[in-house]
């Protein structure tokens, strides 16, 4: 994929500048103009709990909700100096390599040796004889008993061990057959497979004097049900490496009793807060302060009016992604008015377009659920709330102790029907 | 609905804009576009389309409909595999046909669209769009944008909508070259605009106007029950409004229901439609309606000349009639597409018009197809333009007047003018179909080298064959099997039993397909062409591929009878006549007598008039059996054949067919020379006279084995002349005999060769020169041993030269060789061995059996120690005398 020209991170002058700002696809490259700092970051603390680490590497799980800009502080913590100091970051998506719907610990595992591999490789590095020779055992005693048993991989001499990791992953990605015969010949020598990571990580930390740092993103985006058995099933795998590694999980993963272990190594990305627990008018300045540092290191402030900036920002919940759809929406509207500058009309053009969402999604029993939330801003029936975290409806905020509040652009659409329900029993 | 809702135009302006954007940002881009009635929607989307066209943008549509299949619901691998250009927008419709496959590929593999830079108009229901974002929300995180176009038109103005929206895009040619996706694509919004009308009296019109183009639509993509049943609904519905146009507009199109039916009888199919044309007539007259009226007498036409039934001749007549109506008011000026494709089916019925004159009826229809030229341009109609091109080029390819080399060279023109625009992706049928049609003139192509000629056949039927399978069109595929058989059975070049093996590997293929129940006639053709392959098979046993010959001639013959087919039942019995003749095996005067039949069965069709050559080429054939007839009368079988040979020759003219010409002079000089009666000397002279004529045509460029064969055939003549100087007849015999050997090599024609030699060894022996008689015989022997009497000519000649041992070793093994019937050779060998009663036994039956042997007889060297013995004299005396 190429990555965006540098013109599209200059500050827009225009409306029809300011349109190509607010893709909301695009995490930020390392050291983009656009990055806007947060207050209390928890990568700050990631990374600081990595640069302080001793003993055995580190283990820890990133999570956080869709939009609240994971991929972003990722991209910046591997790119971080200290970072890369200590540590010799090898940063990849299952998504790239696996299929989400059918992932166990034996794809995720085989992805990080094609990647330790093929990402040491690439940057120069040459692993030593001894270890390749290991390594192209190992290969060797795999490809045959693989073969015999009617799987077929390019194979032969010259073949590199990166080149059988990647070709075994793309066949294990794309044929059913072949990544059954893959788990039934690995999962009783997984430790073999183990054993060749902390070969590999052994030696670039020889080499190197770093130790091996791997960042697996978009582990949060199987199915439910699958990051489940994952993370339930194969833990303790997927801990054994000799080598740092960050693990992104889903955020009802991080949020479920059963998953304690994760969550006490875990650091949540919360959503930026705008406004304090039970205090909606109680505005939060610093996280105000940062969504508009979003909108306004992306385009000129004459670009748009102060009111619907500021309803922008209130519509946005603190949620970076929803902010860049309201502004992109209303750039669409002003453009369509032919406008100069986005008023308040645009603003709330685009927020309907999010409530008109909502209104297909949620059902009577929802706004029951959401009621209760507005009201007090706790998240009391996580066994009832977890659909609606899942579509955005309720978002969640962190100060000390974790909290929720329901999506602002619901605010209309609960006031309407708030008169005409009875509350839900606890 | 939305809590603020611009206008449709506000709307409209927003979703140009943000593709437009996308596109000069390079960026991915998803816009749901949800809506609540399909005519709100279409025409919310004909509006979108019309202004990306001026914006120099294009659409790309995918449809999910209930059957497709479930690897296409991988939408994003779908576009990774067919990438789309930087001005397409996708257009996705149907969704929910393709859930969760859809949902799936959207959620996980979301990044595709923006590193891709795609831009994608989900076209989407309420529902479908609950589902998006409930089941694939981290794909709805990045949808850039969702309008609604939620109107429902009020009745009036739905049905308003909806029937403009039904005449949208449809016309006749139009709808017949659309893409299918995009037919479908037709069909499925005008089955919605369907569904949503409310039944009524304010919607009647609109629902007529639908179910009529759908049955058109449904024609068009040949889904015939479906098409018959939306014409009968409008049918009914206009007759419910006594709208007597739109009645006779719905009669127009069951006709053409009718006459595309693929299942049925089609001549009841026909008739029906017929019946359904002459209905609409009624109404559609050359004042009320004059387009309807000549488009509708063009359909009636075309039912006419399809017709299987009643007489071909009257129905082709009747089609004539239609068309020449039609293009009264199918005028240039009027209606130029449909003048041209009037113009085109008329020269289609001349074409096949079996009555008349030919040469006019096909110059009639080349006179058509170039008017219908003028107007079926490669721009106006690229597929029209090749269709006319390709029956232009059939209609040169049959034309029997003029230049055959050039007509053919035309045809070929006009083919390969086609194939510019029949190519296998806009019309793979068509392309197959002409590629035949361009084969088969290649085939038939008289100029140029044969062997390349047939070479670009083959390679034009293996071509069409790639996709003419038998699943798609099994007749067609067992006609390119066939014509694909011929061209190998005709190549020159190349091993001549390979060939003939791939040839009758063809016609195999073929007859799987073409069976007596599906294509009887087809099915004849195809085994009278396996018997010809057979009958020419130069490797394998003689008898056994003779014997295969016949048997595929005689069930050629079940169907090609001569009432329905004279001429291929003549050409049959032609070809049977000629597996007799050859036919080694069997009593051989038998099988020359029903070869004398099957010709002169043959002859009761091939008249002169009818096919001046093939009857020329029967009377040639039935001259050779009458010439070998081993039974009756000699002289009596040799005058008739002289006769027959005569026959032909008045047709075989040194400009008709030069070859032949010279084929039949030198079969009538092997007449004379084997003519028992008359003067000797006469004959031989005539048969002189025919060789030498022979000679003319016969080159060693244009024939060369036959003029080899003719040259022997000539030193025959001489060596056995009564007349004029013995020496220098001998003389002339040698040169002709050298002159053969030129050509006549081992390793061309190695049973000629040896015959030759043996020939010119005689001719040494008669004058004397042993050494150089030894020398042919023995070069005759070393090239067939186990032929008796050129064993025993050089154990003879070896023996004058005082070579008894060796001469010894090649009369014995004369003995074990020579047929007990060859009684003259036996004659000789008795002679030579001084068996003096057993040579004069075996010379009067040889002598009885061909008495011209007489001559040759009395100075046979061979016979030399019975010269004079008095039943010897008497012998000879006896012969002299008959």
């Amino acid at each position: 994929m190429e990555s965006k020209p540098d013109y599209l991170f200059v500050r827009a002058t225009t409306l029809e500048e300011a349109w190509s700002r607010f893709d909301p696809a695009q995490p930020l490259p390392v050291g983009s103009p656009f990055y806007v700092e947060r207050e209390d970051n928890p990568l700050g603390r990631l990374q600081r709990a990595l640069l302080l680490a001793r003993g055995n590497p580190p283990k820890y799980f990133f999570t956080g909700h869709r939009g609240s800009g994971k991929s972003t502080e990722l991209n910046r913590l591997v790119a971080d100096a200290a970072i890369q100091k200590r540590y010799w970051p090898v940063k990849f998506s299952v998504r790239d390599e696996c299929d989400f719907n059918d992932l166990t610990h034996i794809e995720v595992l085989l992805a990080m040796g094609a990647q330790i591999f093929k990402q040491y490789h690439e940057a120069g590095g040459q692993m030593k004889d001894d270890l390749l020779r290991e390594l192209e055992t190992w290969k060797g005693r795999t490809l045959t008993r693989l073969t015999e048993k009617g799987a077929t991989f390019e194979s032969g001499s010259g073949v590199d061990i990166g080149k059988f990791f990647l070709s075994a992953l793309l066949k294990v990605k794309t044929e059913h057959v072949t990544r059954e015969l893959m788990r039934q010949e690995i999962a009783p020598r997984v430790s073999e497979l183990i054993g060749l990571i902390n070969l590999m990580s052994a030696e670039i930390l020889a080499q190197s004097k770093r130790q091996v740092l791997v960042v697996i993103e978009d582990m949060d985006k199987p199915p439910l049900e699958v990051s489940r058995k994952l993370f339930e099933g194969a833990l303790t795998t997927l801990l054994q490496p000799v080598c740092a590694i960050v693990y992104t999980v889903p955020v009802a993963i991080y949020f479920d009793p059963a998953f304690v272990q994760i969550r006490d190594t875990s650091y949540f990305l919360p959503n930026i807060k705008l406004h304090e627990k039970r205090q909606r008018m109680q505005l939060h300045k610093s996280g105000i302060r940062a969504m508009r540092a979003f909108v306004l290191a992306r385009m000129a402030d004459t670009l748009i009016a102060g009111d619907a900036l500021d309803e922008a920002v209130r519509n946005s919940g603190g949620v970076f992604r929803e902010i860049a759809h309201i502004l992109q929406r209303a750039i669409d509207n002003a453009l369509a008015r032919k406008a100069a500058q986005i008023e308040l009309q645009d603003v709330a053009w685009a927020t309907a377009q999010i409530r008109s969402g909502f209104r297909r999604l949620l059902t009577q029993e929802d706004y029951r659920w959401l009621l209760e939330v507005r009201r007090n801003n706790d998240v009391l029936h996580p066994e009832h709330l977890g659909p609606l975290f899942h579509v955005l409806a309720i978002l969640e905020y962190a100060n000390g102790e974790t909290w929720c509040d329901v999506h602002p652009a619901l605010d209309p659409l609960l006031d309407e029907i708030a008169g005409q329900m009875t509350p839900v029993e606890a | 609905m939305a809590d603020i809702l611009p206008s449709v135009e506000r709307r409209l302006d927003l979703l140009t804009g943000v593709l437009e954007r996308a596109q000069r940002y390079a960026t991915g881009l998803v816009v749901f576009v949800i809506y609540r009635a399909e005519s709100a929607r279409a025409s919310f989307e004909n509006t979108l389309v019309n202004r990306l066209q001026t914006l120099h943008q294009r659409v790309r549509r995918v449809w999910y409909q209930p059957d497709s299949p479930p690897a296409s619901h991988d939408l994003l691998g779908q576009l990774l595999k067919s990438p789309p250009a930087d001005d397409e927008v996708i257009f996705v419709y149907g969704l929910h046909h393709a859930f969760p496959g859809l949902l799936n590929a959207l959620n996980y593999r979301r990044e595709l669209i923006s590193d891709h830079r795609w831009r994608l108009v989900f076209w989407a229901l309420d529902d479908e769009v609950t589902r998006v974002m409930r089941d694939a929300p981290d794909f709805w995180a990045f949808v850039n944008q969702v309008l609604e176009v939620p109107e429902v038109p009020p009745p009036a103005e739905h049905a308003q909508l909806a029937g403009a929206l039904a005449w949208a895009g449809f016309g006749d040619s139009e709808i017949r070259n659309l893409a299918p996706a995009e037919r479908q694509a037709r069909i499925a919004l005008r089955e919605r605009l369907l569904d949503e009308l409310p039944e009524g009296e304010d919607t009647l019109s609109t629902r007529a106007d639908l179910h009529y183009t759908l049955a058109g639509l449904y024609w068009a993509d040949r889904q015939f029950a479906k098409a018959e049943a939306h014409a009968q609904a409008a049918l009914a519905l206009a007759e419910q409004m006594n709208d007597a146009e739109l009645r006779a507009r719905m009669m127009n199109m069951l006709g053409l229901i009718y006459a595309d039916l693929p299942t049925g009888d089609r001549g009841a199919n026909l008739a029906r439609a017929i019946a359904c044309y002459e209905e609409a007539l009624r109404y559609y007259t050359p004042e009320a309606a004059p387009l309807d009226y000549a488009g509708t007498q063009n359909n009636l036409g075309n039912a006419y000349r399809n017709l299987p039934t009643g007489d071909r001749g009257a129905n082709l007549a009747r089609a004539i009639a239609c068309y020449e109506e039609a293009l009264r008011y199918d005028t240039p000026e009027a209606a130029p597409l449909d003048y041209a494709r009037t113009q085109n089916n008329l020269g289609n019925a001349y074409r096949n018009l079996p009555t008349g004159d030919r040469g006019a009826n096909l110059a009639r229809a080349i006179a058509c197809y170039e008017e219908a030229l003028r107007y079926y341009t490669p721009e106006a109609a690229p597929l029209a333009y090749a269709m006319t091109q390709n029956n232009l080029g059939l209609a040169y390819a049959d034309l029997p007047t003029g230049d055959r080399g050039a007509n053919l060279a035309r045809a070929i023109a006009c083919y390969e003018e086609a194939l510019r625009y029949y190519t296998p992706e806009a019309a793979p049928l068509e392309y197959a179909r002409t590629q035949n049609n361009l084969g088969n003139a290649y085939l038939q192509l008289p100029t140029g080298d044969r062997g390349a000629n047939l070479a670009r056949a083959i390679a034009c039927y293996e071509e069409a064959l790639r996709y003419y399978t038998p699943e798609a069109a099994p007749l067609e595929y067992a006609t390119l099997q066939n014509n694909l058989g011929n061209a190998y059975l005709q190549l020159p070049t190349g091993d001549r039993g390979a060939n003939l093996a791939r040839a009758i590997a063809c016609y195999e293929e073929a007859l799987r397909y073409d069976t007596p129940e599906a294509a009887p006639l087809a099915y004849a053709m195809t085994q009278n062409n396996l018997g010809l392959a057979y009958a020419d098979l130069p490797t394998g046993d003689r008898g056994a591929n003779l014997a295969r010959a016949i048997a595929c001639y005689e069930e050629a013959l079940r169907y090609y009878t001569p009432e329905a087919a004279p001429l291929e039942y003549a050409r049959t019995q032609n070809n049977l006549g000629n597996a007799y003749l050859q036919l080694p095996t069997g009593d051989r005067g038998a099988n020359l007598a029903r070869a004398i039949a099957c010709y002169e069965e043959a002859l009761r069709y091939y008249t002169p008039e009818a096919a001046p050559l093939e009857y020329a080429t029967l009377q040639n054939n039935l001259g050779n059996a009458y010439r070998n007839l081993p039974t009756g009368d000699r002289g009596a079988n040799l005058a008739r054949a002289i006769a027959c040979y005569e026959e032909a020759l008045r047709y075989y003219t040194p400009e008709a067919a030069p070859l032949d010409y010279a084929m039949t002079q030198n079969n009538l000089g092997n007449a004379y020379a084997d003519l028992p009666t008359g003067d000797r000397g006469a004959n031989l002279a005539r048969a002189i006279a025919c060789y030498e004529e022979a000679l003319r045509y016969y080159t060693p460029e244009a024939a060369p084995l036959a003029y080899a064969m003719t040259q022997n055939n000539l030193g025959l003549a001489y060596a056995d002349l009564p007349t004029g100087d013995r020496g220098a007849n001998l003389a002339r015999a040698i040169a002709c005999y050298e002159e053969s050997l030129r050509f006549r090599t081992p390793e061309a024609a190695p049973l000629d060769y040896a015959r030759t030699q043996y020939n010119l060894g005689t001719a040494y022996y008669e004058l004397g020169q042993l050494e150089q008689a030894a020398d042919a015989y023995r070069r005759a022997v070393e090239t067939v041993a186990d032929q008796g009497s050129y064993q025993m000519a050089l154990g003879s000649v070896l023996r004058k030269l005082g070579r008894d041992d060796e001469a010894a070793i090649h009369l014995a093994r004369a003995r074990e060789l020579l047929p007990p019937d060859d009684h003259y050779d036996r004659a000789c060998l008795e002679a030579i061995a001084g068996n003096t009663d057993a040579a004069l036994a075996h010379l009067e039956k040889a002598l009885a059996w061909d008495a011209t042997s007489r001559d040759w007889a009395a100075r046979d060297p061979d016979l030399e120690s019975l010269r004079d013995h008095p039943r010897f004299k008497a012998l000879i005396a006896r012969n002299a005398s008959c």
